[in-house]
């Protein structure tokens, strides 16, 4: 059987060196990993299950959206400002860890010397959270002229919160927007998101990066083809071990898998009975025939109205 | 056990309208990649930069008759009658749905030559996976496509009258092997460079390979004169030969 989709999990290393170490309010180690991803031409669904080291821990009151830093260089974590044209993106984003909203990233809009404030809701203000500031996993730190990807060619394709579709090419050996000119490689691939990847020949994808070892919460919206992966870089989850059954709204949300072997052929309806993640008939899948979810790839989830989609560390 | 049964069944009922609402519609986007000739430009009759005139893309519902290829008005109908675009509106003119999909400004001709940018929103209904799909490029004045969003109800393409023919319009019809429609999702980019010698499919239909990039071809009043051109200069050369002849 050809297996056109293949991993191979590197290395996974606990490492207690992060910056953010020192300001820990609950002190822990990265567990870093490697992936290699390695796809034949076709069409995937591609999720990074890394994210970024920590660059900052710490816990604080939410006020005005802001939180209160101390020994960060907050500059580098401002969204990108370019003024020729080039899309400016956030760079670096607050993970609030406890509460309500644990496991939601937010980006950071803007910064001052000891403070950032970050896209949150105005019912976060006033909470005490603690939290982590990442920097993005962008398109460039993926989507390199070394994993093959073919320029002009292969096409990244990502969905926006707002129903737009926006569309990314290797050209000139940097990651451009579908006019091939504008630069686009600090392009954010948010925690627990992806893309649709559509490649023409055999593409190696190597990743590294942190584990997470938190929840994630991934928003999704409705009128959107949201992608959701999973957050495991060394095992492929079964929708019934997954969290779907409660993230799912009751017989109202779905999320469609398919093949990962680059043919994109629709393999399985997921619904939720409210207690179980069900076919689109809503009999109960039971973990011997449960789809699964590979490590890298994920699923397509539409709602009709906005909500999040929970996918837990895969650090027990 | 049968109430259960009949529980779920009542949920069905009251959640069936909603599980429908739910899903999203299937669609997926294509790009124009000629952005300069690494990837390929499609340029005139004469190799130069093509800069007013803009590009449909789509595919043929009918047949391809190399007996129409060159740019008349009357060839520009038929053509026009079987060529579906990927950023026509569903609901627009004639008997054929089209793709509903967006249309980008970067497939009008830039002042460089070049064509970029996606239609977004393309219905996978009406563009299934492997549909082949085709470039249909014109050099013409005056005549741009206009921008439009998915799904948007109007029309972006200009219609080509007769006297634009009287003018002077150039054209190409492209395709090449890996320009099919993508999976729902997906998306397909149109290189120009994959246009070559060795595709399976007749590549391109009308117009000139010349290597990365492609040639359109002429009116055919300027296809005659030129022929006319070569025609009077082997007649000269034939001359010049005979006489060299008979003096020698």
């Amino acid at each position: 059987m050809k297996v056109n989709m293949k991993k191979n999990l590197v290395a996974i290393l606990a490492l207690a060196a992060t910056p953010a170490f020192l300001h820990a309010v609950d002190s822990y180690s990265d567990v870093v990993g490697y992936s290699k991803y390695s796809l034949s031409s076709g069409q995937y669904i591609f999720s990074p299950t890394f994210v970024k080291q920590n660059l900052y821990t710490g816990s604080g009151t939410v006020s005005n959206k802001t939180l209160a830093v101390s020994g960060l260089t907050t500059s580098s974590l401002a969204p990108s400002s370019y003024n020729d044209g080039t899309p400016n993106y956030p760079r670096a984003y607050v993970e609030i860890l406890s509460g309500t909203y644990a496991g939601v990233a937010f980006d950071i809009s803007s910064v001052t010397s000891n403070t950032v404030t970050i896209d949150s809701p105005s019912d976060l203000n006033g909470q005490n959270v603690s939290f982590a500031i990442r920097n993005h996993v962008t398109l460039g730190d993926v989507f390199t002229p070394a994993s093959g990807m073919s320029e002009y060619s292969d096409a990244i394709t990502l969905f926006n919160s707002d129903g737009s579709t926006s569309i990314r090419y290797l050209a000139g050996g940097v990651v451009t927007t579908d006019d091939f000119t504008t630069l686009a490689g600090h392009t954010p691939i948010y925690p627990g998101s992806g893309v649709i990847l559509n490649i023409g020949g055999n593409v190696t994808l190597s990743l590294v990066g942190s584990v997470k070892s938190t929840v994630a919460k991934v928003p999704v919206y409705p009128g959107v083809n949201n992608i959701v992966g999973t957050l495991d870089p060394s095992s492929n989850l079964k929708a019934t071990a997954s969290t779907l059954a409660t993230s799912l709204g009751a017989f109202t949300d779905s999320a469609t898998l398919y093949s990962n072997n680059g043919n994109f052929a629709l393999q399985n309806f997921i619904y939720s009975d409210g207690a179980s993640v069900t076919d689109d008939s809503f009999n109960a899948y039971d973990p011997t025939n449960s789809p699964v979810i590979s490590s890298g790839s994920g699923l397509i989830v539409n709602v009709p109205a906005p909500s999040y989609i929970v996918l837990n560390s895969p650090i027990k | 056990m049968k109430n259960k049964r009949i529980m779920k069944m009542w949920a069905l009922f009251l959640f069936l309208p909603l599980v429908v609402t739910s899903l999203t519609q299937a669609a997926i986007s294509i790009t124009i990649a000629s952005p300069n000739s690494t990837s390929g430009l499609i340029l005139d009759s004469k190799s130069q930069i093509v800069t007013s005139g803009f590009a449909r893309v789509g595919k043929i519902t009918g047949t391809i008759d190399l007996g129409k290829k060159d740019p008349t008005f009357s060839n520009y109908q038929y053509w026009d009658s079987i060529f579906v675009d990927v950023n026509d509106p569903t609901t627009g003119t004639g008997t054929t749905l089209g793709g509903g999909g967006s249309t980008p400004a970067a497939w009008n001709f830039s002042s460089a030559g070049a064509l970029s940018s996606s239609s977004t929103g393309v219905l996978s209904a009406t563009f299934p996976q492997n549909t082949q799909l085709y470039i249909w490029a014109f050099k013409v004045s005056g005549k741009t496509l206009t921008t439009t969003s998915a799904g948007s109800s109007s029309v972006s393409i200009p219609a080509l009258d007769a006297t634009d023919f009287t003018n002077g319009v150039e054209w190409a019809l492209l395709t090449a092997d890996e320009w099919k429609a993508p999976a729902d999702l997906g998306t397909i980019s149109l290189v120009i460079s994959q246009i070559t010698a060795a595709d399976t499919i007749q590549s391109p239909i009308f117009g000139s390979d010349l290597g990365a990039s492609v040639t359109m071809i002429p009116e055919p009043s300027t296809s005659v004169l030129m022929s006319i051109g070569l025609a009077l200069l082997l007649i000269k050369g034939r001359k010049t030969k005979a006489l060299k002849g008979f003096n020698s």
